[in-house]
């Protein structure tokens, strides 16, 4: 089976169309962040989360309810997965063994529905905070690292367009985050990171290509190598995004605990295919039209 | 020709290697629950002693054996299979510096030795830094753990002020809550400070469970009135009469004794008169040589008076001192009919007092049935999700596509062989791990048959094309295996946990895929070219 043989469709033509949509997609993510604001989960916040899963579907009102007799209405109550399975928070210090408390108040209240499963967290306001300081260093000296390898192996322009498309990426993904109303976990964290390798990984097939074509070509225009290299790949970028399908897979069949990671990997790796077609290559392009490099003139 | 027996061998080779890596990890979670299994079904089948006794043993080897494999196995990290995660912190500000210089290894080596006597599988149990302590339990019940932990187990014994005298303080107390009723109407109803005070079995004073944070806040500002060398302590909550109540004392501040070296320390059924403490469990315990002849003269000078034992500033028993005792034996009564409480509380006084408080500032606990939904879940959605994608892979490339999955289905082997080999734990950001493992396997099969497609198109012979496919593919997945690397890095560095967990993965997982990608799928057509005369080759 073959696909996508010979295809010859102007890319870099349509740029016009993908900046439009890009940037669309990045203010309405910059606009939903900024007034949502993005929820961060107690690894990050300090706090106790539980956990719990019934045995039958509750209601949140219900569950609500049971919390007040220990003085706990207040707390945060989220569906998890499904209508059986709940994540309650309260905020740090706020009682003494949190969990089992909860636990022993449910098993009274709901005879008839046992929690069957739960699990609990509880960070120290410190350690969130020595937390989301690691992780935030962790990025950045990520994304420098990205940044030296490719200006290293290929060259500045594409290692700052490459990244943007990481910035991209990343800034709309985070925008589907804030609109499901998911909370930012170290999971979701850890899946914005394969984001991230994903489309470094993406960017780099089209760069390599690029590369080798330059060489190759010399009568050609720069936006028509680059514009060939992007069809050329085009069938491989389609095939290896197939891998898509697990991340949907996970998603659809996956404990609740990963249907989130699931979730942006999908997107994520949406946003690299897309970014690495139709954003990375034409940013040079346009860079090279306004400030010609010493490559093409040569 | 000679060049592809050798890559044959070095893969074979390696295969060995990893089955002989992977093998204590099949045996571990494959053959010993299975014969586990058969031998509980014979064992409740068993006819004669002798058969159950037998069984028996062979059950206990079989544990033996697990415990012995359980070493060389890939662990599953607890969010996968249950358990607990602690991390502690010793609260030094109340010791003096040379107190607190090496605190930390002290409560490190105490909490080391309650562990080992609670008889956790596999712990793990950590300093990091100057006063933090990680620990990780698989498989516990966490309240008893926490328990067992946290308790810094100072054990005193203090005098019990005369009822008289207590009568007094609480009295005066009375007067002055009463007295500052009379002043501001808004307190009225805190003025009745003595109705809350209730008498248990004649001797002792208590408080109701549900006034006892009132009461207690009530003594606390009456603080000035309690005569400066004594203090309230309370007991643990108990059921007196049909109501939940709390004893509370008034206690010498200065301790006449602190069991700081309990020679003998064990839990064991009540077997005195008190019709209470019937069927309750108590630790007996004894003091060590220099303690227990101090002990002694504590005893005998007090005669007739209440000698409170308090255990981390809990009252849990005040007996009338009899007469001396001169062999150092006390007991500590639970009042408990499970005997749970009172073997805990024997280990953690055999083990020692904690140097300093230790807090809590970290907890992750799963319970196992989560653990396992999630692992079975997290299985079976990746398992499908890998089919689908062994499947295109064939249906794209066709017998090609099969060779890819050959080097997939190996990339995983060798990774899983690995991580048992370096004794990783796998978490569920490893199974992200190996998620994003598969997707870079894929694509730099991918990358190789586009460029065979492309030379294959451009009229070259089967053994050109494939020969210069694989050499201009490889530059490509070079570069995008080690940009992934290099973004993965700064996450092994400074993440914790899952994301650690995750980076390991994937950074493995990428060489593995360099491995299998571009040479064992090279190797498996250099065979066939070398074997049979390939002229056309079928790549979709």
């Amino acid at each position: 089976m073959r696909l996508l043989t010979n295809v010859n469709i102007n890319f870099i033509r349509l740029r016009r169309f993908s900046y439009a949509i890009s940037f669309t997609l990045m203010v309405a993510s910059l606009a939903l962040v900024l007034i949502k604001g993005i929820k961060f989960g107690v690894d990050f916040t300090g706090g106790t989360q539980l956990q719990v899963k019934f045995t039958y579907p509750m209601r949140t009102e219900a569950l609500r309810k049971a919390l007040g007799k220990i003085g706990q209405a207040d707390a945060s109550i989220q569906t998890f997965g499904g209508s059986d399975e709940f994540l309650i928070r309260v905020e740090a210090g706020k009682i003494e063994n949190f969990g089992e408390q909860v636990l022993k108040i449910l098993a009274e209240e709901f005879p008839d529905n046992p929690v069957v499963g739960h699990n609990e967290e509880t960070v120290g306001p410190r350690i969130g905070r020595e937390l989301r300081g690691k992780a935030i260093l962790a990025v950045i000296v990520g994304l420098i690292l990205i940044l030296i390898y490719i200006t290293v192996r290929f060259d500045f322009r594409y290692g700052v367009a490459a990244v943007f498309a990481l910035f991209h990426d990343v800034l709309i993904a985070l925008g589907i985050l804030v609109l499901f109303g998911r909370e930012f976990t170290m999971p979701i964290l850890a899946a914005f990171l394969t984001i991230i390798g994903y489309a470094v990984n993406d960017t780099i097939v089209v760069s390599d290509r690029i590369r080798e074509d330059t060489r190759k070509m010399h009568k050609e225009r720069y936006p028509d190598i680059v514009n060939q290299a992007i069809n050329r790949t085009l069938s491989r970028t389609i095939i290896t995004s197939s891998v898509i399908l697990v991340s949907i897979c996970l998603w659809i069949f996956g404990a609740p605990a990963i249907q989130d990671f699931a979730m942006i990997m999908t997107f994520g790796i949406l946003l690299g295919t897309y970014a690495s077609i139709f954003i990375v290559a034409q940013l040079v392009v346009q860079w090279e039209e306004w400030m010609p490099s010493r490559r093409r003139r040569a | 020709m000679k060049s592809v027996r050798i890559k044959i061998a070095i893969f074979i080779i390696a295969i060995v290697l990893g089955l002989y890596s992977l093998y204590p990890t099949y045996q571990l979670y494959k053959e010993i629950p299975a014969k586990e299994q058969t031998l509980q079904r014979q064992l409740s089948q068993a006819m004669s002693h002798d058969d159950s006794l037998r069984i028996n043993l062979e059950l206990s080897e079989l544990e033996q054996a697990k415990a012995r494999i359980h070493k060389k196995a890939l662990h599953l990290g607890l969010d996968l299979v249950g358990g607990m995660h602690l991390t502690l912190e010793v609260d030094k500000s109340k010791l003096t510096k040379e107190e607190a210089r090496d605190a930390g290894d002290r409560a490190l080596g105490v909490i080391q030795n309650r562990i080992d006597q609670f008889g956790v599988f596999e712990p793990v149990i950590q300093k990091i830094g100057e006063d933090r302590i990680l620990i990780q339990l698989p498989g516990v019940d966490r309240t008893r753990a926490k328990n067992l932990i946290g308790q810094t187990a100072l054990l005193e014994f203090r005098l019990v002020a005369e009822a008289k005298q207590t009568d007094e303080v609480l009295k005066k107390i009375d007067d002055h809550y009463r007295k500052l009723a009379g002043e501001d109407t808004l307190i009225k109803e805190q003025g009745k400070f003595l109705d809350y005070v209730i008498s248990i079995e004649k001797t002792d004073f208590g408080v109701e469970e549900v006034d006892f944070s009132t009461f207690q806040k009530m003594l606390l500002a009456a603080d000035t009135l309690v005569p400066p060398e004594y203090e309230f302590l309370f007991g643990p909550s108990e059921s007196y009469q049909g109501r939940t109540v709390r004893r509370f004392y008034l206690v010498k501040r200065e301790p006449e004794l602190t069991g700081s070296s309990i020679a003998e320390a064990h839990a064991s059924p009540y077997a005195g008169s008190d019709p209470n403490l019937l069927n309750s469990w108590i630790v007996s315990l004894k003091l060590a040589r220099k303690d227990a002849a101090k002990f002694a003269s504590v005893t005998g000078r007090n005669v007739g008076k209440r000698l409170a034992i308090v255990l981390d500033r809990v009252v849990k028993s005040a007996p009338v001192v009899r007469e001396r005792i001169p062999n150092g034996e006390a007991m500590i009564t639970t009042g408990d009919v499970n005997p749970d409480k009172a073997r805990d509380l024997a280990i953690v006084l055999r083990s020692g007092a904690l140097p300093a408080p230790v807090r809590i500032i970290e907890e992750r606990s799963v319970g196992p049935s989560l653990g396992h939904d999630s692992i079975r879940k997290g299985i079976r959605a990746s398992l499908i999700g890998s089919i689908i994608v062994f499947i295109i892979m064939i249906l794209v490339y066709s017998l090609a596509g099969v060779v890819a999955d050959i080097g997939l289905f190996f990339n995983i082997f060798f990774l899983l062989a690995i991580l048992a080999g370096i004794r990783a734990t796998l978490t569920l950001g490893g199974l992200a791990g190996i998620a994003l493992t598969i997707g870079m396997s894929v694509d730099a099969n991918v990358l190789i048959f586009e460029r065979i497609r492309e030379e294959l198109g451009w009229g070259k012979t089967v053994r050109a094309a494939i020969e210069n496919g694989y050499k201009r593919a490889f530059v490509t997945i070079m570069d995008s295996n080690l940009t992934t690397i290099a973004a993965v890095i700064p996450l092994y560095i400074w993440g914790s946990g899952s994301i650690k967990g995750f980076a390991t993965t994937l950074i493995i997982g990428l060489i593995t895929n360099i491995f299998t990608a571009v040479y064992l799928t090279r190797a498996v057509y250099d065979f066939a070219l070398a074997q049979f005369d390939i002229k056309k080759l079928r790549i979709g």
